[in-house]
C-alpha cells in the first residue's frame, strides 16, 4: 500500500494495544477472511511484513473517504477496507451533496472494481492465425513508446475523447491537449447538457443550476427524473423528501409519458403527448400572467412573455397534450396559489431535437413564479462540457482520415452513440486509437492499444460539484490488476514526449491534483495552511461550504430566449417508418443509468422500480397499442427502423403513452463483459436518428419513429413480483390528504412549522399508535389483551421504523443490503423460478381504480423480526428463536432445510439456498469477511445487520455505556438516500426508532390480523389529491 | 354381511385356502419378474433424481420462493394417507369383528408397512441438508440441543416412526401363523430356512394360540388410536401454521377421512390385479368389493363434506386472506388440480350409488385409480395452492415442476411396488389362519363336499 501513502484514514478502529477481545476478534474475522476465499494474488505481500502498516490491522475497517464517480452528482462516499480491500461503498454523512445516502449505481461501483472481465494489463490489438482479432498483452514500456511514436507525426489532428470531466483531470487533459495539439471531445449521453444552454439564455450563466426541492410548495416537473437519474438523484431526493415527510407536503406534479420512478412519487402524474409539453409550459405561463404573476418581472420582457404566449390558451394545451383541462387547470391554480414553487424539465420527455424552448420555458416559468434566489439557485451552477457536435466534428475528421491519435477514456461511444452517426466504422480510420478504458467495452474493442487505467475507487482525482463542494477522489486500495492511473498516465506520456506541461513532481496525479489546489484553496477561507487543508479534505474527501449560497440572483434574460421558446411541433425522424409507427422512447433507470452499469450483477438483478423486471430489457406498450399490434404481455417485439433493430419482450403498462414505445437504454451490450453482453436484445441507442439537438450539445433520445412488429425470437421476462396490486390488504397504507386545506397553508408559508425534528411531523401521537406500539409490552395495560406471556426484552429491543412518505423507490437499500451481507446474485433463469436471494425488496403496488388518480406505492420489505414471529414455533431444530433482544436470529449451522419456517413466514422474507452460490473472481474479493456465506440447504434472512449491532455492543461496552442512539446503522438505513429508515432501541424513549414508531401514522403490517408484532413500524404514505381545484 | 364360508355351495375349506394361498409362494414366473423389474427400474430413477438433488442442491427440485414445500410432502402425506386405511382394516374392523376384512387385511397390512416405508423418505429428501436428518431426533449430546418440542414437524417424526413400529409389529404378528404353514410346505432350501425364522418357531400348539391371540387384540387396541393420531399429526403440520388454506380446525379429522378414503382406493387397486394374478376370486369376492365400495362411498361423501366446509369457512370468517386462497383455487392458475381433485373425490365415486358397479371389477380398478389421483391432487391442493398466495401478493408465486420431482415421485411408487412385489412372492398375501376361522373345520363329512 505503499504507494497510497498519503492517504488518511478517517477512522480507525485501532486501540492502544491489543487486548484479549481484540486479538479474539481479529483472530475470527481473519480466519473468516481465509474461509470466504481471499487468496487474492496482489495483496499478498501486504501482510508478511514484521512491523505491520499502522492503518492496516488484519481484519479490521479502515474507512478512506472519496468521492462517487459513476454519475456528474459527485457524492461523498467513504469506502470500507478490509485487509487491503474495498468491501463496501457507502455514503458520507459529510458531504453536502449527499449527506449520508448513496444510490444503487454508485454502491455498486464496487462490483465494476471487481469485475472478473476487467482488462488486466496492457493490451495490443492484433490478429490470431485464422485473422480473427483479439488483444495481445504488452508491456507498459512497449504501449507508451507506441503512443509516444504517434503522437510525433504532427501531420494530421490529435483528439482527446473523454466523457465528462471535472476539476484536476479536466485541467490535466487541456494542458496535455495544449501542449501536443490535440482537440478535446466530450461527450457524456446521460449529462443535461440542455439545461445548461437554457440557464445560460435565461439566467445569462452557463451551467446547471441547483434546485430546492425542500423549499417548494408545489414542483412542476416536466419529465425531469430528479429521484432516479436526473442531475443529483440523491441531493434531490433527499431534499424532496425532507419536505415531504412533513405536515404539510409539497404539491407534486409530474408530466411525462411514460412513468418513472419520479412520477411514481408525484401526486398528479400527467400522460402527455411526446413532445407536446412546450404547449402546457407556454399555456401556464400565459395564465399565471394573466393572473397577475410575474409583476417582479422586467416590464419589456414581461409584455413580450405576454405576447408570446397570448395566443396559447390552457383549451389548446389540453388539446395538443391529450391531458384533461380539468388538471390542467389544477397545475395552473396550484402554481398561481403557491408561495414558493419550483419547475423543472429534464429527461427523455424532453429531449427532443428542439428541446431548448421547452427548458427555457421552464426557467421563465420560475422566473415568472419569482422563484429564482427561492427553489432555484445560478449563483454556483455546474459547468457541463459534454458536446455532441465535438463529437460530429471528430467523426467528420475521422471520415477525411485527418485523424492521427484518438485518446479514449471514460466515454464509450460506440454504445452511447447512436449508430446511424458511423462513430464504430469511423474510429478505425484514425492512425492510432488509444483507449484508456478499464474495462473491455465496445468503443475499447476498436481500440489499437488500451492502457488500461484504475478504476475510480484506485484512482486519484477530485470533483467541483455544485455549490462550492470541492471533493477529493482517492485510492481506496491498491491496483486489483495491473493498471495504471490515468492522471499518471497522462503525465507519463508528457513527460517521456518531453513537453513542459502538464508535469507534476515525480509524475505523479496526486502531485498535481495537489498543485491544483494550492492555486485555488483561497477561495475555500478555510484558516490555518494550506498543508492542513490538504490534509483535512483526504481525510474529510473534500472541502465543503458551510452554508449553500442562496443570494437572490439578478436574471438576464436574453433575447435568444424569447425566440427559443416560440412553439415547436416535436418533429420525429420517421423515414422507413410506416404511418402506425410509434415514437421511440428510451428511457435512463437506476438499474444501468446509459449502459455503463449493464457489467454489476447487483444492478442487473435489481428489479427496475417500476416494472420489477430483472436481467432483461424491456418495451413498454400501452395495452391499446399493443392489442392493435397483437401484443401480450411477454411477447417478443420486433422495433425496428432504417437504423437498427433491437428485439425485446413487451410489458404492457397503463402508465404510458399510447402513441410511444418505451425502452430503457443500457442493455444490449455486444462487448462490456459476462453480466453486459446477451442481456437485452439490441441496443436501443443504435435506433436513433443521426440528429443533433440544435443547441449542439446533446443527441436528442426523442427524435425517432419505429416500426413495433411481432418477433419471432422467444423471450422470457422475468418479473419479480406476483402482484401489481396489494389487493385491499392495507400493506402499504397511504394517507390522502385533501390538497385544498393544504394550499391554504402553502400560500402561507406555514411549511416551515411543519419542519419536525428528525423531519417528522409534529403531531401529538394520537392514541391508536400509542397504543399500537405498546402491544408489544406487557407491562402496559393499555392496548389489546394478550393470552400468552409476552416477551421482555430488558436492555434493547432493536426496531426499525420506515416512513412510506420518504420511500421513493430507489432501492439503494436493496443494493447496501446485498454488498454488506454477501448475498449471491442467482441469474436470470433463478430469479424466473422465484429463488431470487434479497434479504430486502421493495414491492411495488399500483391500486388506482382505472380512471382514478395514479396510486403507486413502494413498500420496502425485509425480516420484520416479530415479537410472535410464526417462522420460530414451527422450526423444528430451533435453527431459528427470539433473542432477549427482541431479534429473530437465524443460526445457518443448526438449520437442516425443513423450509417450514418460509412458508409460515407471513411476509415471505425468507430465502432459502438452492445451491452453493459462487462468485467468479475477484468479485468475492467483495464479500464482507465479518458475515458467513451461507452454504447450500439453509434458509437465511435480513439480521438487522447483527455483526454491526455485535460491533456496536462491544464498543459501548470496552467504554462503559449502553450503545447511542443510531449507533447502529444497518446497511439499509445507512444507505436510504432520503432517510426514510430508521433504526434503534424501542426501548429507549428517547430513540428516533421509537418517536418514529409511536406517530400517528405509524402501522405494522398484518399485524391486526395475525398478531405477529413486528418490529418495524410503516409510516403511511402521503398523497395530495385535490377534489375540488377551484 | 356376507363372507368367505358362507354358505352359497362354493367349494371353500381348508384345502383350496391353503392351495390358493401358497400357491402364490410358488416360484416366481416371468411375469412377476417383469412386475420386479418395472420396479426397480422406477426406484433406480428415483435414486438418480435424488443423488442429484444431493449433489446440486434443492435447486434440483421445482421448490421456490414462496412454494417452500411441493411434491415431496406431497408425496409424504399421500403416502401417509394410504398407509392408512391398513390399520383400519386391519385393527378396527377385527375389533369390530367385521368379518368382510379377513381376506382383504393381509394385503391392507402390507401396505400399510410399505407406504409408511414411502411416506418415511420424502421428509428427508426434502431436507435441505438431508446428512443432519439426525438432528430431528432428541438424542443425548454434548452439546444439549434438543428439538424444538413446539414444532409439528417433531410431533410428526415421532406419530410416523410410533406407526411404523407399531403397524410393522402387528403386521409381523400376523404373519407368524401362516409363514409356519408355508415352512411346513416350502419345497426349496432357501424358502425353508426363511420360514422357518421368520415363523418364530410356530409349532401351533394351544398355548402358542392362545397367546397369539391375545398378543393380536391387544396389538389391534393398540394400532387403532393410531388410525387417528397419525394422520391428525401430519394435518398439525398444516393446520397450525397462519398460512390462509392450511390453518383450518377441520383438518385432522378432514385428512383422516381423507387417508381412509385413499388407502381403500389404493387396497382396491392393489387387490383386483393381485386377485386375478393369482387366482384368489374364490377367496376375495364380490362381497368384499361390495363392502369396500361402501366403505368408500362413505369417506368420499366425508372428504365433499371437508371441501365444502373449508369454503364455507373461508367465507364465513370474512378472512381476506382466507377469502383470496378459496377464490384462487377453482379460478386461479392452479385451477385444473382443484378440478381434478374434485372430480375424482367427490363426482366419480357417486356412480357406485348405483349397486352394479360396487362389484363391478374392471369399473371399480378404474375408480379406484381415479380416486389415487384425486387424493394426490387434493395434498397438491392444499400445499401448493396455500403457498402459492398467501398474506403478501408481491411474494405470490408458482411451483416450477423439475424431472427431480417427478423422477422421486415414481421413484415413490416403485419403491412401494417393489416391497409388495417381493412380499407377495415370499410371504402370504392373504390370511390363511383367519379364513380358515370362518370356515367349517374339515371333518369327515365334509369330504363328501357338502357343506352345512
Amino acid at each position: 500500500m505503499s504507494n497510497i501513502d498519503d492517504q488518511k484514514p478517517e477512522v480507525s478502529e485501532q486501540g492502544n494495544g491489543i487486548t484479549r477481545r481484540k486479538f479474539l476478534k481479529i483472530l475470527g474475522t481473519t480466519t473468516a477472511a481465509g474461509a470466504v476465499g481471499c487468496s487474492g494474488s496482489k495483496e499478498q505481500n501486504i501482510y508478511p511484513r514484521v512491523r505491520s502498516d499502522d492503518s492496516q490491522v488484519p481484519g479490521v475497517s479502515v474507512w478512506y473517504s472519496s468521492t462517487c464517480t459513476e454519475c456528474s452528482a459527485g457524492c461523498g462516499i467513504k469506502v470500507r477496507t478490509v485487509d487491503g480491500r474495498a468491501v463496501k461503498v457507502e455514503g458520507d454523512k459529510s458531504n453536502p451533496i449527499n449527506r449520508g445516502g448513496l444510490c444503487a449505481l454508485g454502491q455498486a461501483s464496487l462490483q465494476s472494481l471487481y469485475d472478473p472481465d476487467r482488462i488486466r494489463q496492457p493490451l495490443k490489438r492484433s490478429q490470431d492465425s485464422q485473422g480473427r482479432l483479439q488483444f495481445v498483452p504488452i508491456t507498459w514500456d512497449e504501449a507508451y513508446a507506441q503512443v509516444q511514436q504517434a503522437f510525433g507525426e504532427n501531420s494530421k489532428k490529435n483528439f482527446i475523447l473523454t466523457g465528462e470531466t471535472n476539476g484536476s483531470l479536466d485541467e490535466l487533459l487541456s494542458q496535455f491537449a495544449q501542449s501536443t495539439g490535440s482537440i478535446r471531445v466530450t461527450y457524456d449521453a446521460s449529462v443535461p447538457a440542455e439545461i445548461s444552454k437554457a440557464a445560460e439564455l435565461v439566467f445569462g450563466v452557463s451551467g446547471i443550476p441547483t434546485y430546492a426541492f425542500d423549499s417548494a410548495d408545489v414542483i412542476v416537473s416536466f419529465g425531469a427524473d430528479f429521484l432516479e437519474t436526473w442531475i443529483s438523484p440523491v441531493e434531490y431526493a433527499r431534499s424532496w423528501a425532507d419536505r415531504r415527510r412533513t405536515d404539510s407536503p409539497q404539491y407534486f406534479v409530474q408530466v411525462e409519458p411514460r412513468l418513472s420512478l419520479t412520477g411514481a412519487n408525484a401526486d398528479l402524474w400527467l400522460n402527455g403527448a411526446p413532445g407536446s409539453e412546450i404547449y402546457l409550459a407556454l399555456a401556464l405561463i400565459g395564465e399565471l400572467l394573466r393572473n397577475g404573476k410575474g409583476q417582479g418581472v422586467n416590464p419589456e420582457i414581461r409584455a413580450k412573455l405576454v405576447e408570446v404566449t397570448k395566443d396559447i390558451s390552457l383549451e389548446e394545451a389540453s388539446t395538443k397534450t391529450g391531458i384533461s383541462l380539468e388538471k390542467i387547470l389544477t397545475v395552473a391554480h396550484q402554481l398561481n396559489s403557491a408561495k414558493r414553487s419550483l419547475v423543472v424539465s429534464g429527461g427523455t420527455s424532453t429531449a427532443t431535437s428542439k428541446s431548448l424552448g421547452l427548458h427555457v420555458a421552464a426557467n421563465l416559468l420560475n422566473v415568472v413564479l419569482e422563484n429564482v434566489g427561492e427553489t432555484v439557485f445560478v449563483t454556483t451552477p455546474r459547468k457541463v462540457n459534454t458536446s455532441a457536435s465535438s463529437l460530429q466534428a471528430l467523426i467528420t475528421a475521422l471520415a477525411g482520415e485527418k485523424a492521427n491519435v484518438v485518446m479514449v477514456y471514460g466515454t464509450n461511444p460506440a454504445f452511447t452513440l447512436p449508430s446511424s452517426f458511423t462513430f464504430k466504422n469511423e474510429l478505425r480510420k484514425a492512425k492510432l486509437v488509444v483507449s484508456f478504458s478499464s474495462h473491455l467495452d465496445e468503443t475499447a474493442q476498436l481500440a489499437d492499444l488500451i492502457l488500461p487505467s484504475n478504476h475510480s475507487l484506485e484512482s486519484w482525482g477530485d470533483v467541483r460539484a455544485f455549490d462550492g463542494v470541492a471533493s477529493i477522489i482517492q485510492p481506496t486500495m491498491a491496483p486489483v490488476f495491473d493498471t495504471r492511473d490515468f492522471g499518471d498516465m497522462v503525465l507519463d506520456i508528457s513527460a517521456k514526449s518531453g513537453l513542459k506541461s502538464p508535469a507534476a513532481e515525480g509524475g505523479k496525479f496526486r502531485n498535481f491534483i495537489k498543485e491544483n489546489w494550492k492555486r485555488q484553496w483561497k477561495e475555500f477561507d478555510t484558516g490555518g495552511d494550506f498543508e492542513s487543508l490538504w490534509r483535512k479534505t483526504l481525510e474529510n474527501g473534500g472541502i465543503y461550504a458551510p452554508d449553500r449560497i442562496r443570494e437572490r440572483t439578478r436574471i438576464r434574460i436574453a433575447n435568444e430566449a424569447m425566440d427559443a421558446i416560440k412553439i415547436v411541433e416535436p418533429s420525429f425522424d420517421a423515414s422507413d417508418v410506416k404511418e402506425d409507427g410509434l415514437v421511440l422512447y428510451p428511457f435512463f433507470s437506476v438499474k444501468t443509468f446509459d449502459g455503463r452499469a449493464a457489467n454489476r450483477p447487483w444492478l442487473q438483478e435489481l428489479p427496475d422500480p417500476i416494472t420489477q423486471i430483472v436481467w432483461d430489457s424491456w418495451a413498454e406498450l400501452h395495452p391499446k397499442t399493443a392489442a392493435r399490434i397483437g401484443l401480450k404481455q411477454g411477447d417478443a417485439v420486433t422495433v425496428r427502423n432504417r437504423y437498427g433493430e433491437v428485439n425485446v419482450p413487451a410489458y404492457l403498462t397503463d402508465y404510458v403513452n399510447e402513441g410511444i414505445i418505451a425502452i430503457p437504454v443500457g442493455q444490449g451490450h455486444t462487448e462490456y463483459g459476462r453480466f453486459a453482453k446477451e442481456v437485452g436484445a439490441g441496443n436501443v441507442f443504435d435506433l436513433l436518428a443521426p440528429v443533433i439537438s440544435e443547441t449542439g450539445v446533446s443527441v436528442p433520445l426523442l427524435s425517432t419513429r419505429v416500426n413495433v412488429l411481432r418477433g419471432n425470437t422467444n423471450p422470457k421476462l422475468v418479473i419479480t413480483t406476483g402482484s401489481n396490486s396489494q389487493h385491499d390488504r392495507e400493506l402499504a397504507r397511504t394517507e390522502i390528504i385533501d390538497g385544498r386545506t393544504l394550499g391554504a397553508a402553502h400560500a402561507h408559508g406555514d411549511h416551515e412549522n411543519g419542519h419536525g425534528e428528525n423531519g417528522h411531523g409534529h403531531h401529538e401521537p394520537k392514541g391508536f399508535a400509542e397504543h399500537d406500539y405498546h402491544r408489544a409490552d406487557n407491562t402496559q395495560s393499555s392496548g389489546p389483551e394478550q393470552m400468552y406471556l409476552q416477551r421482555e426484552h430488558p436492555l434493547y429491543e432493536w426496531g426499525m421504523a420506515i416512513d412510506l412518505a420518504a420511500c421513493t423507490g430507489c432501492s439503494a437499500c436493496v443494493i447496501a443490503c446485498q454488498a454488506e451481507n454477501n448475498i449471491p446474485v442467482v441469474g436470470k433463469r433463478l430469479c424466473d423460478m422465484g429463488r431470487e436471494m434479497s434479504w430486502l425488496r421493495i414491492e411495488r403496488y399500483i391500486d388506482n381504480e382505472p380512471g382514478e388518480e395514479l396510486q403507486v406505492s413502494f413498500l420496502p420489505m425485509m425480516c420484520q423480526h416479530c415479537h410472535n414471529a410464526p417462522c420460530e414455533p414451527v422450526c423444528p431444530v430451533y435453527a431459528t428463536y427470539h433473542n432477549e433482544e427482541g431479534l429473530n436470529a437465524m443460526i445457518y449451522n443448526r438449520c437442516v432445510g425443513t423450509r417450514y419456517c418460509s412458508n409460515n413466514c407471513s411476509y415471505k422474507v425468507r430465502r432459502f439456498n438452492w445451491l452453493e452460490f459462487d462468485w467468479p473472481t475477484p468479485l468475492d474479493w467483495q464479500l464482507n469477511p465479518d458475515v458467513t456465506q451461507r452454504g447450500a440447504g439453509v434458509m437465511e434472512k435480513c439480521t438487522f445487520c447483527v455483526h454491526k449491532i455485535i460491533d456496536a455492543k462491544d464498543r459501548a461496552k470496552d467504554e462503559g455505556r449502553l450503545v447511542r442512539d443510531g449507533e447502529v446503522q444497518p446497511a439499509c438505513v445507512q444507505s436510504c438516500p432520503t432517510q426514510a429508515l430508521v433504526f434503534g432501541d424501542l426501548n429507549d424513549p428517547e430513540s428516533k426508532v421509537r418517536k418514529a414508531s409511536a406517530s400517528s401514522r405509524a402501522y405494522r403490517i398484518l399485524d391486526h390480523h395475525i398478531n405477529t408484532q413486528p418490529a418495524v413500524s410503516y409510516l403511511q404514505d402521503k398523497k395530495i389529491r385535490l377534489v375540488d381545484h377551484v | 354381511m356376507s363372507n368367505v364360508g358362507s354358505n352359497k355351495g362354493d367349494a371353500v375349506d381348508y384345502a383350496l385356502v391353503n392351495n390358493t394361498v401358497l400357491k402364490m409362494l410358488e416360484p416366481p414366473t416371468y411375469r412377476w419378474l417383469l412386475m420386479l423389474g418395472l420396479c426397480l427400474s422406477l426406484v433406480a430413477i428415483g435414486a438418480v433424481s435424488w443423488t442429484a438433488q444431493i449433489l446440486n442442491g434443492m435447486q434440483e427440485a421445482g421448490k421456490s420462493h414462496p412454494i417452500m414445500w411441493g411434491s415431496y410432502i406431497t408425496n409424504f402425506v399421500f403416502w401417509v394417507g394410504i398407509a392408512h386405511s391398513g390399520t383400519l382394516i386391519s385393527a378396527v374392523l377385527y375389533l369390530f369383528r367385521a368379518k368382510f376384512r379377513m381376506p382383504i387385511y393381509r394385503l391392507a397390512e402390507a401396505m400399510t408397512v410399505f407406504a409408511v416405508l414411502t411416506a418415511g423418505l420424502f421428509p428427508l429428501i426434502h431436507l435441505g441438508r438431508v446428512w443432519f436428518f439426525y438432528w430431528l431426533m432428541p438424542y443425548p449430546n454434548q452439546r444439549t440441543l434438543w428439538p424444538n418440542f413446539r414444532s409439528p414437524l417433531l410431533w410428526d417424526v415421532f406419530a410416523v416412526s410410533t406407526y411404523l413400529t407399531v403397524s410393522t409389529t402387528f403386521f409381523i404378528i400376523g404373519l407368524i401363523p401362516d409363514i409356519a404353514v408355508a415352512r411346513d410346505s416350502a419345497k426349496s432350501k432357501f424358502r425353508k430356512m426363511l420360514y422357518s425364522i421368520t415363523s418364530l418357531g410356530w409349532s401351533g400348539s394351544n398355548s402358542q394360540w392362545k397367546h397369539y391371540t391375545s398378543a393380536y387384540l391387544f396389538f389391534a387396541a393398540l394400532a387403532t388410536p393410531l388410525v387417528v393420531s397419525v394422520h391428525s399429526v401430519v394435518s398439525w403440520d398444516f393446520a397450525m401454521s397462519i398460512v390462509p388454506g392450511w390453518h383450518a380446525t377441520i383438518f385432522p379429522p378432514y385428512f383422516v377421512a381423507g387417508a381412509i378414503f385413499s388407502g381403500v382406493a389404493m387396497v382396491i387397486t392393489l387387490m383386483i390385479p393381485i386377485r386375478k394374478a393369482f387366482k384368489l376370486e374364490a377367496l376375495v369376492r364380490p362381497e368384499h368389493f361390495e363392502a369396500m365400495s361402501k366403505l368408500i362411498l362413505v369417506t368420499s361423501s366425508v372428504v365433499a363434506y371437508a371441501y365444502i366446509t373449508e369454503f364455507y369457512s373461508a367465507w364465513w370468517s370474512n378472512n381476506p386472506f382466507e377469502r383470496y386462497q378459496f377464490w384462487f383455487r377453482p379460478f386461479g392458475e392452479l385451477a385444473i388440480a382443484f378440478w381434478i381433485m374434485f372430480f375424482c373425490n367427490c363426482i366419480a365415486p357417486l356412480a357406485l350409488w348405483y349397486k352394479p358397479l360396487q362389484t363391478n371389477i374392471p369399473f371399480l380398478f378404474c375408480l379406484s385409480i381415479i380416486i389415487n389421483i384425486g387424493m394426490w391432487f387434493e395434498r397438491f391442493n392444499i400445499i401448493l395452492q396455500s403457498l402459492a398466495r398467501e398474506y403478501i401478493p408481491y411474494s405470490w408465486g408458482m411451483y416450477n415442476f423439475s424431472w427431480v420431482d417427478i423422477g422421486l415421485t415414481v421413484g415413490a411408487f416403485g419403491w412401494f411396488g417393489m416391497w409388495m412385489t417381493v412380499f407377495v412372492k415370499f410371504f402370504p398375501a392373504v390370511s390363511i389362519t383367519e379364513i380358515k376361522e370362518i370356515l367349517p373345520p374339515p371333518m369327515r363329512e365334509a369330504k363328501s363336499g357338502h357343506g352345512h
